[in-house]
């Protein structure tokens, strides 16, 4: 049984709603039927009680004057009759006298005249003892258990003079041929209504089914983690299925963001963490650094060297100087405050990377809307700028085009520098603010990592975006909020 | 028995009287209204089995004999239990066709008018039929404790049985579990075929005619004994019908014959016509409802 209700929904729904639809079928027909049955039961009953009335009362005189021709005739008539309902007609007619005895039957070979009722068959002893105790006036129907008919009785009499008793007996049988033309034309009907219906509820829950199945399909999706869309015109109705639909989508755009914001706190931690490290390994080389350097100012100053010490010397100090260089770029110091940022910083930024694109042919569109002094670090921001607008005139094609926005509103300044340059894949963007990117073609690659670092520090966001082709960097810097204005 | 004799004896006079009723009768056409008036209507009983099946053929026999006998002429039943005979006792009929003649009581006296002839004879014979589904019966005595019917209560078609019972040493009024009576013979034949009675008496001139006008009931029935023939049951005067009036009739009846609307009618009777008949045609009747006690 727990397998029936296991069935797919495509099954249950069509089989519950035809089991319903066969068993309201069979309901009505039933009711029907049996409905049919007790009426025909109820005016055979009637008219049988009828008929036995109008014999007992034309039966009176004949008997009086023992006229058994006359009594038969008048028994055997509604026998013959054509216009008799053929169900109503009683299958047997017998008059007794008060003693019991057949006067005369209208089955004289079965019920020869003169025989005690009690001989005929033992269903008909049953009768005579029913007759006996029964002595109204009135019309009485026996039926006896087992017995194969139904018999109506009424009194002959006359002025309460009692001559005798008339029966009417049907056979119990009579109604069940007619009952089951009834019932066969029922079910008939029935299968008729079963013919259409069955089909269109089969089509129905296929149709109701079909969106449940889809959306359970995508849930298995999800969980096997391949979900996609659903569209909407698959199901645009506003009832619980629909609500189910939204449900899903909404669940699946939040599992989206859920994972993409995931993706995000992934990269931002392990640039962090490269960052921590970086600038750890950089304290710990400056340090001693600074040291080796000034020991070899010292010795460069007073000791009398060789020339082959010397050029060792030398050596050691460029070596040295080339180490300071990479540490403090790698070092990026921001948290000393400097003074605010004001429109002629980037100009000059304009004025300083100009030479670079011309050199390569690039125009620069430049679009400053800055008229007055920001409350932003100058500094870092100088050398973030310088950073991406040098790696896009980098990027960009020859004679291509570096596109420069700067807007602030008032909380936040908003720079947008964008370049014609080749497109990167998705794993070159995945990896673009790490240090020592493979991407710098010269240079040691560290010019991205820091830029990121100064937006990271000054509490901003930094974002790469490619509409139309091109590579562009979003960048926004809150003001500083303790900063003077 | 007297009278009959002497009605023979008397046969010139009532001639002569016939032909002065005719006389007068010719005279009176003249205006017939008036003297169909004064002529007496005759009330004739007719078997109960003839005048309440065949309603037609009464009618028209009626017909008949009106415009013969010039006077009303009314057909009446004999009556279902007491037999024409006890009718015409009561002088409610002037003629009566009987099936219970001869009565031996002295109170019954009637004079024979006419008795029909069936294939040339007047003489009838009845038979015992059973159904034909009934193999077993060959005799009367096997039918003892059945039912039997009958036609007219009063005939003489089931004398000879109650005789040959009578002479076997059985009750004849005991011997059967129940008879019972049918308005005609044919009802009698429909009893024995639906099983009501195990056997019936007919007359056989009745059987010849239901054999050749419905011989699909007759295959159903089987004859198993035959009676010897009787006198025919005959037309009868009343005592007070005057001599005119009972030659009149007797002339009109024998002359059916010569004419052939009689003819039809006689044939439509099942009859070749009536003769004036003789008492002792009755002679064995008479016998048989000594021995039976029966008057």
């Amino acid at each position: 049984m727990r397998s029936v209700f296991d069935l797919s929904f495509r099954y249950k729904l069509p089989l519950w709603g035809g089991i319903l639809i066969i068993l309201t079928t069979l309901g009505v027909a039933g009711s029907l039927l049996l409905g049919t049955y007790e009426q025909l039961h109820a005016e055979l009953m009637s008219s049988s009680s009828n008929l036995s009335q109008q014999l007992a009362k034309a039966l009176f005189q004949p008997l009086r004057e023992d006229d058994v021709w006359r009594a038969f005739e008048i028994i055997n008539a509604p026998l013959v009759e054509s216009n008799t309902n053929e169900i109503l007609k009683p299958c047997a007619i017998v008059v007794l006298n008060n003693e019991l005895r057949v006067v005369v039957s209208t089955r004289p070979k079965v019920i020869p005249m003169q025989a005690s009722i009690d001989v005929v068959t033992p269903e008909h002893a049953a009768l005579a003892k029913g007759i006996s105790k029964f002595q109204s006036e009135s019309v009485q129907s026996f039926k006896m258990q087992d017995g194969q008919y139904v018999f109506v009785v009424s009194p002959i009499f006359n002025d309460r003079f009692r001559i005798g008793t008339v029966i009417v007996a049907h056979d119990k049988d009579m109604l069940m041929p007619h009952f089951l033309h009834l019932a066969r034309h029922a079910g008939l009907v029935g299968l008729l209504v079963l013919a259409i219906l069955l089909p269109i509820n089969w089509s129905w829950g296929q149709r109701m089914s079909r969106p449940l199945l889809l959306i359970a399909k995508r849930m298995n999706e999800i969980d096997q983690g391949s979900a996609s869309d659903i569209d909407q015109k698959v199901y645009p109705y506003h009832d619980e299925l629909g609500q189910l639909f939204r449900a899903y989508r909404r669940m699946l755009l939040e599992q989206e963001a859920k994972e993409a914001l995931e993706q995000q706190v992934i990269h931002s931690e392990r640039l962090a963490a490269v960052g921590r490290l970086a600038a750890g390994v950089a304290h710990e080389i400056n340090n001693p650094l600074g040291g080796m350097l000034t020991a070899i100012d010292t010795l460069k100053s007073h000791g009398a060297i060789d020339a082959r010490t010397a050029k060792t010397i030398s050596l050691i100090e460029r070596g040295l100087t080339q180490i300071k260089e990479t540490v403090e770029a790698l070092l990026v110091e921001s948290r000393i405050r400097s003074r605010d940022l004001e429109p002629h910083d980037f100009e000059d930024i304009h004025n300083l990377v100009v030479p670079q694109a011309q050199k390569k042919g690039i125009a620069i569109d430049w679009q400053s809307s800055i008229a007055k002094p920001l409350p932003l670090q100058a500094n870092p921001v100088r050398q973030l700028m310088i950073n991406l607008l040098l790696n896009a005139i980098n990027a960009a094609q020859h004679k291509g085009l570096v596109n420069c926005r700067i807007d602030a509103n008032s909380d936040a300044l908003q720079l947008s520098i964008e370049n014609d340059g080749q497109q990167l894949t998705a794993e070159q963007a995945l990896h673009l603010f790490e240090p020592f990117s493979p991407l710098s073609g010269n240079g040691h690659g560290l010019g991205l990592w820091v830029s990121y670092q100064i937006v990271q520090q000054l509490g901003g966001r930094i974002k790469l975006d490619r509409p139309g082709g091109h590579t562009r960097f979003s960048i926004i810097l809150p003001f500083d909020e303790s900063a003077p204005a | 028995m007297n009278q009959e004799k002497l009605l023979f004896c008397n046969g010139t006079a009532s001639r002569f009287l016939w032909a002065l009723w005719l006389i007068a009768n010719i005279f009176l056409l003249s205006s017939s209204a008036w003297a169909e008036g004064e002529a007496r209507p005759f009330h004739i009983g007719l078997p109960q089995s003839i005048i309440q099946t065949q309603y037609e053929l009464v009618a028209d026999w009626q017909q008949y004999m009106q415009n013969k006998l010039h006077r009303h002429v009314e057909f009446v039943s004999s009556g279902k239990l007491n037999g024409s005979m006890l009718q015409l006792h009561l002088g409610k009929m002037d003629f009566a066709w009987v099936t219970d003649y001869p009565k031996l009581a002295p109170g019954f006296q009637v004079r024979l008018l006419a008795v029909p002839l069936y294939k040339g004879r007047p003489l009838f014979a009845s038979y015992l039929i059973v159904s034909s589904n009934d193999t077993q019966t060959t005799s009367l005595m096997q039918l003892k404790g059945k039912v039997l019917v009958l036609a007219d209560p009063n005939s003489n078609s089931h004398i000879e049985q109650r005789y040959v019972l009578l002479k076997a040493g059985e009750d004849p009024k005991r011997f059967f579990r129940k008879v019972f009576f049918t308005p005609a013979y044919r009802e009698s034949i429909e009893a024995v075929i639906s099983g009501l009675a195990n056997a019936a008496e007919i007359d056989n001139f009745v059987w010849d005619a239901m054999l050749k006008d419905h011989p699909e009931l007759m295959t159903q029935t089987r004859i198993v004994a035959r009676s010897q023939e009787f006198g025919a049951p005959p037309l009868v005067a009343n005592r007070f019908v005057s001599k005119e009036e009972y030659a009149d009739m007797r002339r009109v009846l024998l002359g059916m014959v010569h004419d052939p609307q009689g003819v039809a009618l006689l044939k439509r009777l099942n009859l070749d016509g009536f003769i004036p008949g003789e008492a002792k045609l009755y002679g064995s009747l008479v016998q048989m409802k000594k021995a039976l006690g029966e008057e």
